[in-house]
């Protein structure tokens, strides 16, 4: 029966696999890693979109033969959020993306900020604040900064849509992903004229229609299922950023599902059917792309701290895993706060780890490893608490990413 | 992790999610372009399976401890926060 691929494109790698609908079950995978542009300035983070088609069209090859090609329906993709792709007139790209990581934006965040008259106009007009990783103080950023660049401008996708492009020759944007390009009001799931005001009223015109989540960026190009051996009815649905496909491959499309994904950073978001806006801004109001909302926190240190305890002890991770078990739950009071690399959610970029607790009875490995575990779950904690002020629900929380098994 | 949460923590079978998400998503536009009225979920109860032999529920008395350590450690990036700079 029917074959579909989903394939997710993420900052280090672009993973794929093969969905036999009718068993409901994975029959092929593949996998290829990708390269950040080394040697910028600290704070930015780019990419060229080209190592993502290269690794999309990679993938796409590797599955068709290990499967009937014949069978493949269609094609989602998922994207890393917020990453800013300019394209010029004729949609090639203009400069590398810069990503969802890229912190050197601090500067447009508070100039955007400010022509709104605070954080809270901000977010009543909006939804969310201007952060830093968002694609909005982005865009500024190239105005200010690369005008020669800024003046060839004329569509701006995110890295799924780009990838869309790629697949089907369409420019095309659906709310899930458009919701973290903070253009977009999230309530009414429209173009915020005040925000795109902000920047420069020209971007109504760069930015692609909006579409609902369900519906189709369009077909396959028919050079490229020449190219892929594949049908050219193959579909490509409207695809979404990485955290609402996790959504939905976690079956977090319904009331009561919490996903919480654990890799480097932490993400723990659920579905809602009502938009849901955190006065305070550290709740991302997403959109799902479902047809729904997908409020969410972002944390900055989950198993890159787990992981740097690990290697400071040169345990493997089953070691890791002894120490954390050998030690009573709470660490007789051992406290790490782990904010190794800064912190977006509670907002203090420039925060550090910090351990307290420390005394002749707690200074041992075993403390450490334990309390390393407890402190990113506690941060993780923070956002689901935060979710349940904002009137989510949770019954059940699926884990998901690298550090998700060894973290039950 | 469940008695820090409070609530029931299970893994999934499928590692990547997202790219599972993908193929769902391109499944359900494919059903609705051809006139079926799919719903995603009906999708997603029958590809997306948890990991029952993972799951782990709250322990009442650790779940009690972890909310007193919650406080502290929320109390303390408080008052950290302006040494932080």
């Amino acid at each position: 029966m029917s074959l579909y691929i989903g394939v997710d494109s993420g900052t280090q790698s672009t993973k794929a696999v093969v969905l036999d609908l009718s068993e409901g079950r994975i029959i092929a995978e593949a996998s290829v890693q990708h390269v950040l542009i080394a040697g910028l300035p600290a704070g930015h983070m780019e990419q060229n979109p080209q190592e993502w088609t290269v690794a999309l069209d990679s993938v796409i090859l590797e599955l068709g033969a290990k499967i009937d090609r014949r069978r493949v329906r269609g094609i989602g993709v998922s994207g890393q959020q917020h990453g800013l792709v300019p394209l010029d007139a004729g949609c090639q790209v203009i400069r590398p993306a810069k990503l969802w990581c890229d912190t050197s934006t601090v500067k447009e965040c508070e100039l955007l900020t400010k022509k709104f008259g605070g954080v809270k106009a901000v977010i009543r007009k909006v939804g969310l604040p201007f952060l830093p990783g968002y694609t909005a103080p982005k865009i500024l950023w190239l105005k200010r900064h690369e005008p020669g660049n800024y003046r060839r401008l004329r569509h701006i996708l995110l890295p799924h849509d780009y990838l869309n492009l790629h697949l089907t020759g369409s420019l095309f944007m659906e709310y899930g992903d458009a919701s973290g390009t903070a253009l977009l009001d999230v309530r009414r799931r429209a173009w915020s004229c005040d925000a795109i005001a902000a920047i420069d009223k020209n971007l109504v015109d760069w930015l692609p229609p909006l579409s609902s989540s369900h519906e189709a960026a369009g077909k396959l190009r028919p050079a490229l299922a020449r190219k892929y051996g594949l049908s050219a009815d193959v579909l490509v649905s409207a695809g979404g950023g990485d955290n609402m496909m996790g959504a939905i491959g976690t079956g977090n499309v319904v009331p009561g599902i919490v996903t919480a994904s654990f890799g480097t950073s932490g993400t723990i978001y659920a579905f809602s059917e009502r938009p849901v806006i955190d006065p305070r801004g550290e709740i991302a109001a997403f959109c799902s792309s479902t047809g729904g909302w997908l409020p969410l926190l972002c944390t900055m240190n989950v198993t890159l701290v787990t992981e740097g305890i690990r290697a400071l002890f040169s345990w493997d991770h089953a070691s890791f895993d002894q120490a954390v078990a050998g030690t009573a739950a709470g660490a007789e009071g051992l406290t790490l706060i782990p904010y190794f690399n800064g912190e977006r959610t509670p907002d203090v970029p420039r925060g550090t780890g910090v351990l307290y607790g420390l005394n002749c009875g707690t200074l041992s490995s075993g403390h450490l490893a334990r309390a390393a575990m407890e402190g990113v779950t506690l941060g993780m904690n923070y956002g689901l608490r935060r979710l349940v002020d904002l009137g989510i629900k949770p019954k059940e929380i699926r884990l998901t990413g690298g550090g998700a098994k060894s973290a039950v | 992790m469940a008695d820090v949460f409070g609530v029931s923590v299970v893994a999934m079978v499928a590692g990547e999610a997202a790219a599972l998400g993908g193929a769902l998503h391109a499944a359900w536009c494919d059903s609705l372009s051809r006139g079926e009225k799919t719903d995603l979920v009906t999708l997603t109860n029958r590809s997306v399976a948890v990991s029952e032999s993972t799951r782990c529920a709250p322990d009442r008395n650790r779940h009690a401890l972890y909310s007193k350590a919650q406080v502290r450690y929320e109390r303390l990036c408080q008052v950290l926060r302006p040494t932080f700079g």
